[in-house]
C-alpha cells in the first residue's frame, strides 16, 4: 500500500482514460472473458429477464388485442396501430398526459427543486440544533411510505380533517380540499413527501462551494442574490441536473400517492397516466391499450431526460 | 447567528445599520424555518394524536380537541392492531421481502459495477451506458409482461416474485450509484494489489468492498426504503399469503371511516422501521449519492 503515496493523484478524466492494463500487464492468471462475465453475469441476466424482454413484449403487444380474461385472452391477434389511434382520440388519455406533466412539473421541478434549494441554503450556517430539527422533520416525511403519506395528506385534506378546522378559525367554509382542488391536493402532498431528497443532495453540492469565491464576490460588491446566481448556482449546476433527473424520474411514475388520496378522482381529474395504465390493464384487463400508455409514459420520462442530460453535456463543453 | 458566514442574507459591510438588518434578516430566517418546520409536521402530527385516541373519541371529536383533554390518549389501538394475525403476518411478510431484496442486490450490483468500473471487455463503457439509460424505464412497462412470465413460471403470487422483481428494477440505479463510487477508487491501491498476485475476487473483497462501503450502505438505504414502502409491485405480484403490510394498509383504507383507529396505529407501525434505518445510515447515505451524482 506504501506505493501509493509515490504517483501525483490524477484527476478522474486522466484516471479514465489510462488504458487499464497500464500498470497491471504482467498480471498473471488472465483468463479471457470468464474475468469479466463471472462477476457481471447475475445482473446481465436479470436486466435482459426483467427489461430487455418485457420492453420488447411491451411494444408487441401494444399492436395487438391482447387481454386478461374473456376470447381475446385466449386468442391474440395483431391490430397494428388500432390501440395508438385510440389511445389519440381518447380525451381521458390527453387529459392524462396533461395531468401527468402538470404534476411533474409542479411538484418535481418546481415544488421540490425551488423548495429544496431554499430550505438548503437557508439552513446553510443555520445553528446546528436547527439544522437538525428542520432536517429530521422534513426527511422524516420522505422516510414515510408513500400508502402511509398519502394517508396522512387525505385525513389533512378531507371535509373532517385538520386543515378545515384550522381553516374554520379564519372562516372558511369547510370542504373536501380533494374534491375542490385534486391536482392541487397531491401536488402539495408529493411536494411535502419528496422535498427532502432534493434537500440533501443540494446541501451537499452546496457545502462544496469554496467560501473564498463567495467572499471575493461580496468584496466586489455582488449581492446576496447576485453572488447565489452567478456563483453559487453555476458551480452546482451538475448537481441541479442530475438531482432533477433523478427526481424527474421519480415522479413521473408516481402512483400509490395518488390512488391513495384521490384514486384518480373526483371523475378522471387527478387521473395521471400510472392511474391510467393501471386501470386499463390490471382493472379492466385490456392489456393492449394498457401497454401503449405505458410507452406513453416512457416518452414523457425519455423527453424530459433529455433535456438534463443536454443540460450535462453543454456544462461539459464549457 | 454572527458567523463568519452568517452575513449571507444581510449586507456586505458591518456598518451598526447592516448588523441590526443582518440580525433581523436572521431571526426572519429563523421565523420562516419554524413555521415550515411546523407545516411539516402538522399532517404526521394529526395521524399520530389519532392513532392515539379512542375509535369513539376519533368519530365525536377532531384530534386537535386532545390538546384541551390529554386524558383522552391511549395505547389501546396499537394494542388491538398486534393482536390481528393478519396484520402481523403481513408485517413478516413485508421483512422476508425487504431483507433479500436489499441482500441480494447489494451483491449483485456491486460484483456488477466492479466489472464496471475496473475489468477491460467489450464494449464495456457501451454497456454502462445502456444501464443507465434503463433508468429512464418507467417500473410500469414491466408490469404486465413479468405478471406473465410469473404466470408461466409458476411464483405468480409469491413472495419470491415480488422479491426478484424488486432486485431486477433496481439494478439499473444500484449499478449507476455504485459504478461511479468504485470509479473514484485510487488505481495505485487496486494495482498494488495486483502486484502483490492478488486474484480478481481478492482485490473486490480486500480493496473494493471496504472502500466503496459509503456507497454501499446508501444503496442499501435506497432499496431498503423503496421495497419496504412499495405498494404498486406488491399490489400487482403478491396473493393474499403474500401481502406486506402496504397492501393491507391500503385494504383497510378503502374502508375508510369505519376503522381509523387500525389505520393510523398501522400507518405509524409501518414508519417506525424505515425512520430507524434512515437515520443509523444517513451519515454514509448522502457521500454515497453525491459521489453518484458528482461524475
Amino acid at each position: 500500500m506504501s506505493a501509493t503515496t509515490a504517483t501525483p493523484p490524477l484527476t478522474p478524466d486522466q484516471r479514465r482514460r489510462r488504458p487499464v492494463r497500464a500498470g497491471g500487464g504482467t498480471r498473471p492468471g488472465q483468463r479471457g472473458a470468464a474475468r469479466w462475465i463471472i462477476p457481471l453475469g447475475p445482473a446481465l441476466f436479470l436486466l435482459l429477464a426483467f427489461f430487455a424482454g418485457p420492453i420488447l413484449w411491451t411494444v408487441w403487444a401494444s399492436f395487438t388485442n391482447a387481454a386478461l380474461t374473456g376470447a381475446q385472452a385466449a386468442q391474440t391477434e395483431f391490430i397494428g396501430l388500432a390501440n395508438f389511434e385510440r389511445l389519440l382520440a381518447d380525451p381521458r388519455f390527453a387529459s392524462a398526459t396533461i395531468l401527468t406533466i402538470v404534476f411533474l412539473l409542479g411538484s418535481g421541478v418546481v415544488g421540490q427543486t425551488v423548495l429544496g434549494l431554499t430550505l438548503a441554503l437557508l439552513l446553510q450556517n443555520r445553528h446546528a440544533l436547527v439544522r437538525g430539527a428542520v432536517g429530521v422533520i422534513v426527511v422524516g416525511a420522505w422516510v414515510v411510505p408513500e400508502v402511509v403519506a398519502g394517508f396522512v395528506w387525505y385525513a389533512f385534506l378531507e371535509r373532517e380533517g385538520s386543515l378545515n378546522a384550522v381553516l374554520g378559525f379564519g372562516g372558511v367554509e369547510s370542504q373536501n380540499w380533494l374534491f375542490t382542488a385534486p391536482m392541487l391536493a397531491v401536488i402539495l402532498a408529493n411536494v411535502w413527501k419528496g422535498t427532502a431528497f432534493s434537500m440533501m443532495t443540494y446541501a451537499a453540492g452546496l457545502s462544496e462551494v469554496p467560501s473564498d469565491l463567495k467572499e471575493a464576490a461580496r468584496v466586489d460588491g455582488a449581492s446576496g442574490f447576485q453572488v447565489l446566481f452567478h456563483v453559487v448556482l453555476p458551480l452546482i449546476r451538475r448537481t441541479i441536473a442530475t438531482t432533477l433527473l433523478l427526481v424527474t424520474l421519480q415522479t413521473v411514475q408516481v402512483f400509490t400517492l395518488i390512488y391513495v388520496m384521490t384514486s384518480g378522482g373526483p371523475g378522471s381529474r387527478s387521473t395521471t397516466l400510472p392511474l391510467l395504465m393501471y386501470e386499463q390493464a390490471l382493472q379492466l384487463g385490456d392489456l393492449g391499450y394498457g401497454t401503449a400508455i405505458a410507452l406513453a409514459l416512457l416518452l414523457v420520462a425519455g423527453l424530459f431526460s433529455l433535456v438534463y442530460v443536454r443540460m450535462l453535456g453543454t456544462e461539459a463543453k464549457r | 447567528m454572527t458567523t463568519p458566514h452568517g452575513e449571507y442574507e444581510g449586507a456586505p459591510r458591518r456598518t451598526a445599520v447592516s448588523r441590526v438588518v443582518g440580525f433581523l434578516g436572521s431571526s426572519i430566517v429563523q421565523v420562516l424555518l419554524v413555521c415550515i418546520g411546523l407545516f411539516w409536521l402538522m399532517p404526521t402530527l394529526g395521524l399520530f394524536v389519532t392513532s392515539l385516541r379512542s375509535p369513539q373519541d376519533n368519530a365525536a371529536s377532531g384530534w386537535w380537541t386532545t390538546l384541551q383533554e390529554p386524558a383522552q390518549l391511549t395505547l389501546e389501538n396499537y394494542a388491538s392492531l398486534l393482536d390481528n394475525p393478519s396484520f402481523v403476518a403481513s408485517f413478516f411478510n413485508t421483512i422476508l421481502i425487504t431483507v433479500p431484496s436489499t441482500l441480494i442486490i447489494v451483491a449483485i450490483a456491486s460484483l456488477a459495477a466492479y466489472a464496471f468500473a475496473w475489468l477491460e471487455f467489450p464494449g464495456r463503457d457501451w454497456l454502462f451506458l445502456l444501464v443507465v439509460g434503463l433508468l429512464v424505464v418507467p417500473l410500469q412497462v414491466a408490469l404486465i409482461p413479468i405478471a406473465q412470465i410469473y404466470g408461466g413460471a409458476g411464483i405468480y403470487g409469491s413472495i419470491l416474485g415480488v422479491v426478484l422483481f424488486h432486485v431486477g428494477f433496481g439494478l439499473p440505479f444500484a449499478i449507476f450509484l455504485l459504478r461511479n463510487f468504485f470509479a473514484a477508487i485510487p488505481r495505485d491501491l487496486l494495482e498494488a494489489a495486483r502486484m502483490d498476485g492478488g486474484k480478481e475476487h481478492t482485490i473486490f473483497r480486500r480493496v473494493i468492498l471496504p472502500l466503496g462501503g459509503p456507497a454501499i450502505a446508501s444503496l442499501t438505504i435506497f432499496q431498503f426504503l423503496w421495497v419496504w414502502n412499495d405498494l404498486l409491485v406488491a399490489l400487482v405480484f403478491a396473493d393474499a399469503q403474500a401481502q406486506p403490510m402496504t397492501v393491507a394498509l391500503q385494504s383497510e383504507m378503502r374502508q375508510f371511516g369505519a376503522n381509523l383507529d387500525v389505520i393510523s396505529a398501522g400507518a405509524f407501525l409501518s414508519m417506525v422501521v424505515p425512520l430507524v434505518v434512515f437515520f443509523a445510515f444517513q451519515r454514509y447515505f448522502v457521500q454515497g449519492v453525491m459521489a453518484g451524482s458528482v461524475k
